[in-house]
């Protein structure tokens, strides 16, 4: 039997990158995908993809800092699969600015995006998760900038750093119920979000002069942390943070 | 078809808890494993267990603290399998005693076993081992906190916490990844627990802990699996504790 048959998941931010490697790959071993982000072609682009690979995938539009927007895709999701399992609240957006350059307004968004998205993807899916009591998973993704800072990534960083604690926060209020909450710290991968580099500097170059294992991640490779997350491999695993980044922070 | 198919592995401390479990799971999991440990009968024990998976596995009585006795296990290993793909530095000791009544000799002593047999184990092992390999260092949540009583252990796995990213650092251009993993309260007789275990003791921990559970070496040896077969982790370290370290107040919850 694969390991994750009969769970009901859901995934924000499923329509690229990290997000959608997730969907495929735990769709792969039997879970049924709810798969959320803003932008629909992608979205029914990886719904149909997992569909045609004999995997189990739903598609909803979903804008996670939007209240009435969770509230639809629970209710869609429950009434399609019966209960929710677990969730992983991936979608996040990256702006590299200086302190100085960045207005309130642009501070904000992040912070909106990332850290306060999370927050209402713990709040409304242990909510979901509650309804069946039999606790389930919550996989927060984070960044290594969530545990160490970087210029040009004021808002990013707070951003991150909330993320880690949440999970904590989570953990301690919610394991009594068996919900597990845990994040994963991703360096640099091969996403849309990790093409940035300060300026002037190639990324050849910081690889090389910044990462110990001298490459990126794969999105397939952080796909495998949540993989572990949410399987039953990690039922003692709660508040902790998974850093995944080529022993970036080691040092 | 196993996760481990083929690989080399060795395991120290696997006659009981978590390094027998973890010895088991490898083995289960389609790699050769040697496992080593001082209880020769223990040491039996873990090889019939192992026998009902796996035909290919050697059991090697081991005091990780002795260089010499590190040497002849890489050989010895070598000698059978072939180069080393995964190593487990599990093997550890624990005790409580007040700083004031723990002798140099007390402290050196786990000191020798925790910090001397991991570096060793690191050592002499990665002279043998594949471009790629895994070293997973079975460190403590201790390594990462305080708790009364356990200066010589905290102290020890704090060292096996940090030497295992400085380690990571110097080997990652082979490849190599290094972890450690920072078991919480595991139920096994090195804390009053396992089978003939306190009830009371465990209800005890179970309260202090979020997920309101001890944890079992089953979830530590599926936890380092989990760190042989990841591509991209290295110098992490991984919490397998039941939610305590993030309750930073240690049982805040138990009121």
């Amino acid at each position: 039997m694969k390991s994750l048959q009969n769970k009901n998941i859901i995934i924000t931010g499923g329509g690229e990158g990290i997000g959608a490697e997730a969907s495929k790959l735990l769709a792969s071993e039997g879970a049924n995908i709810i798969l959320t982000c803003k932008t629909k072609e992608e979205g029914f682009f990886v719904e149909k993809e997992i569909i045609d690979n004999g995997g189990s995938a739903k598609y909803i539009e979903h804008d996670v800092t939007s209240e009435s927007d969770w509230e639809n895709v629970i209710n869609q999701a429950s009434s399609e699969f019966g209960y929710i399992d677990s969730i992983v609240n991936n979608a996040g957006s990256f702006i590299s600015q200086s302190m100085e350059s960045a207005s309130l307004k642009e501070f904000r968004d992040v912070i909106n995006q990332n850290l306060t998205g999370s927050f209402l993807g713990l709040r409304y899916g242990t909510k979901a998760i509650r309804e069946h009591g039999n606790g389930g998973s919550i996989v927060m993704i984070s960044s290594v900038l969530g545990k160490v800072g970087a210029s040009n990534a004021t808002a990013f960083c707070a951003a991150q750093g909330g993320i880690r604690l949440l999970a904590k926060a989570g953990a301690c209020e919610l394991g009594p119920e068996k919900i597990r909450v845990n994040s994963i710290h991703p360096g640099l991968t091969d996403t849309d979000i990790g093409k940035f580099f300060p300026e002037g500097i190639e990324e050849d170059q910081y690889i090389k002069s910044n990462i110990p294992l001298n490459r990126k991640a794969t999105s397939e490779e952080v796909a495998k942390t949540i993989l572990f997350l949410v399987s039953e491999e990690s039922c003692f695993i709660t508040g902790a943070e998974l850093t995944i980044d080529g022993g970036m922070s080691a040092r | 078809m196993g996760k481990l198919d083929n690989k080399v592995a060795i395991v120290t401390g696997a006659t009981s808890g978590i390094g027998r479990e973890t010895a088991i799971l490898l083995a289960k999991e389609g790699a050769c494993v040697v496992f080593t440990g001082r209880n020769k009968d223990a040491g039996k024990e873990t090889a019939d267990m192992i026998a009902k998976y796996s035909d290919k596995s050697l059991f090697i009585p081991h005091e990780v603290a002795d260089e010499d006795n590190w040497i002849e296990v890489i050989k010895k290993t070598k000698d059978h399998f072939g180069l080393i793909d995964i190593l487990v530095n599990n093997a550890g000791q624990f005790f409580l005693k007040p700083v004031l009544e723990t002798t140099l000799d007390d402290f050196n002593q786990i000191c020798s076993v925790n910090i001397d047999g991991t570096w060793l184990g690191m050592k002499h092992c990665l002279k043998e081992m594949k471009d790629g390999g895994a070293i997973v260092n079975v460190s403590s949540l201790m390594g990462q906190m305080g708790l009364p009583e356990a200066s010589g252990y905290c102290a020890s796995k704090g060292a096996v916490t940090s030497m295992t990213k400085a380690a990571a650092l110097e080997v990652a251009h082979r490849n190599i990844k290094i972890n450690a993993l920072h078991p919480g309260v595991v139920w096994t007789p090195m804390v009053g627990g396992g089978d003939d275990g306190n009830k009371d003791l465990r209800g005890f921990f179970e309260l202090e802990t979020p997920l309101r559970e001890v944890g079992l070496p089953r979830n530590m040896a599926d936890a380092i699996l989990f760190l042989c077969t990841t591509e991209y982790l290295t110098g992490s370290d991984l919490n397998v504790d039941g939610g305590r370290l993030a309750d930073g107040a240690m049982g805040s919850n138990a009121t």
